[in-house]
């Protein structure tokens, strides 16, 4: 329990892990860095996802986990379900509280590193995620708590197998986060975590923020504020297209 | 080259866009459906949002259907009388349809109705079409329509008006009842009507083929155009990218489908439709019968 008070000064300040004095190694605290190659992911128009590349020191002893998450909101799905032989949307259920993005990537496979009880406490690994989740009272939470889980991961969303972390012989660890094309725009957190003997000794974070920039904004602001005037501009540069190239195919087709 | 498109909110291969812009804007050109019905499902099927895809294939469906018109009407190929009378029926039939969809999704499972009326609809069309095709091919016709039943039912009807475009002689109200069906089913299906307009105009009004196929191009223009600015407003639907590619592969379609329909029989165009219809009709009751990836689904879809 020695870890406790640098730990919690970390825990307190988890923003302003790029501002923090470099820690000092000398003591005996342990103590974990992090580094992303980029504090914001910027959407431009050949923005195809991205790849965000961590790195860090970390005590030898520990095993890493990384979390690249959202903070939790609500959303809505459609159930589908059987009427007679046809399939259709039955209904609707709300989950009141779920991250949009939620990835880990570790030294190990999480589930060797950490016990369940730890992985509910810190929302790590598969079973840490499910407990986060926070679904509408009535209904089955575990069987729709396992099915979102598997929709995000097809989606590329959610990624709980963990691995994919190396670390070198000088303390280093890094790893790689594909960020999807189609991840929502808003900010995010990247954490890391030293495990020692399945407990978390220390963390640290970065935000991280992902926006859409130049013609792109532009669009998708002016498709949102003013729809009317959108729509016209939408018709008018259809039309104009379609003419334009009615008229070209009609010159070509008389010059031959 | 990948394109991230700003409405969707996904990334896509630009070619890929334009090359389904061009297969939807070949089928316009040389059958003058509007091809939303093809593109919708394909793009739902690459990840886009199925609100998204249908309001831009909506939007690039303007463009299409503009240079086709104009391709058909230097071709004398649009009637210009019988497109406005169905148009004025049209707007009435899609403000009923509009109410008509409020009222379905008040009583739930509107999406199965719909999708059902959907497969029935384009089997039924996609058979009549196809025996007419063939059974004219057999007799060597050519591919003006003699008097079907359901033309000779709607010449009963007054106000009689002479078409010369189309060479008939019908009851105004004929048109005009015949848009509003299709308005209520562009309404409920969301699709520009092509695909039931002009098997419909060729049965019910004995519009040459061709004449039919730029009537419903003519028509669906101002159609799209509204649905494009409606969208647009109330559901932000629009994706401009993503219409724009579809529009600059359909356009280069729509040329060439044009100039096919010139060199294509009548008769051969009505089995192509048809079959279209009919595998259509497949695909979507396939549909609902398949067990879905998931059972949670983001809304929007079927």
């Amino acid at each position: 329990m020695r870890a406790l008070p640098l730990c919690a000064v970390l825990a307190l300040l988890p923003f302003q892990a790029t501002t923090t004095p470099a820690p000092t190694f000398s003591s005996m605290e342990p103590v974990i860095t992090l580094e992303v190659n980029k504090a914001e992911i910027h959407i431009t128009a050949g923005f195809h996802g991205d790849i965000l590349k961590v790195t860090g020191m970390a005590p030898r002893d520990c095993e890493v986990i990384l979390r690249l998450s959202s903070p939790p909101g609500e959303e809505t799905l459609d159930l589908k379900g059987k009427r007679g032989p046809l399939w259709m949307t039955v209904g609707k259920v709300r989950f009141e509280s779920a991250p949009r993005i939620y990835m880990l990537r570790s030294t190990r496979p999480i589930e060797e590193i950490l016990p369940p009880e730890e992985q509910v406490r810190e929302t790590l690994g598969v079973e840490g995620l499910k407990a986060s989740l926070r679904i509408q009272p009535g209904v089955d939470a575990a069987l729709f708590g396992a099915e979102l889980l598997r929709m995000k991961r097809d989606c590329g969303f959610y990624d709980t197998k963990g691995g994919g972390a190396t670390r070198g012989g000088d303390g280093t660890y890094e790893a790689e986060f594909q960020w999807p094309a189609r991840g929502p725009s808003g900010a995010y957190r990247m954490d890391a975590f030293a495990v020692s003997k399945g407990v978390v000794t220390c963390s640290a974070s970065r935000e991280i923020l992902v926006h859409k920039v130049g013609v792109v904004a532009w669009i998708s602001g002016l498709a949102v504020t003013h729809g009317l005037s959108y729509g016209l501009l939408a018709v008018f540069v259809a039309l104009l297209t379609g003419l334009a190239a009615g008229v070209l195919f009609g010159r070509l087709g008389r010059a031959k | 080259m990948d394109i991230f498109l700003p409405v969707a909110g996904s990334s896509i291969n630009i070619m890929v866009i334009v090359g389904l812009g061009a297969l939807a804007g070949f089928l316009s050109g040389l059958l003058g459906v509007g091809g939303g019905f093809i593109l919708t499902p394909l793009l739902i099927m690459m990840g886009i949002d199925p609100l998204v895809a249908a309001a831009s294939d909506t939007n690039a469906i303007v463009g299409a259907s503009a240079s086709g018109t104009m391709a058909h009407l230097k071709a004398r190929s649009v009637d210009v009388k019988m497109g406005s009378l169905l148009l004025a029926g049209g707007i009435l039939g899609g403000g009923a349809g509009t109410f008509l969809v409020k009222a379905l999704r008040f009583g739930g499972n509107a999406g199965v109705v719909i999708v059902l009326g959907y497969v029935a609809l384009l089997a039924v069309m996609g058979v009549i079409l196809f025996v007419a095709g063939v059974t004219s091919q057999v007799k060597g016709e050519d591919d003006a329509q003699p008097e079907s039943p359901g033309y000779r039912l709607l010449q009963r009807l007054p106000m009689s008006t002479s078409f010369p475009t189309s060479g008939v002689r019908t009851s105004a109200l004929a048109p005009i009842i015949l848009g509003v069906l299709v308005g209520v089913l562009a309404a409920l299906l969301g699709v520009g009507g092509g695909f039931f307009l002009i098997p419909a105009m060729s049965y019910f009004l004995a519009m040459p083929m061709r004449v039919a196929i730029g009537t419903s191009l003519f028509q669906m223009l101002f159609t799209s155009a509204a649905i494009t600015v409606m969208q647009a407003t109330v559901n932000h639907t629009v994706d401009a990218f993503l219409a724009l590619g579809l529009l600059v592969g359909g356009t280069l379609g729509a040329q060439v489908g044009a100039r096919a329909a010139k060199v294509l029989k009548g008769n051969q165009l009505k089995v192509i439709l048809a079959l279209l219809l009919l595998a259509l009709s497949v695909k979507m009751f396939d549909d609902l019968l398949v067990l879905p990836r998931h059972f949670l689904a983001t809304p929007g879809g079927h």
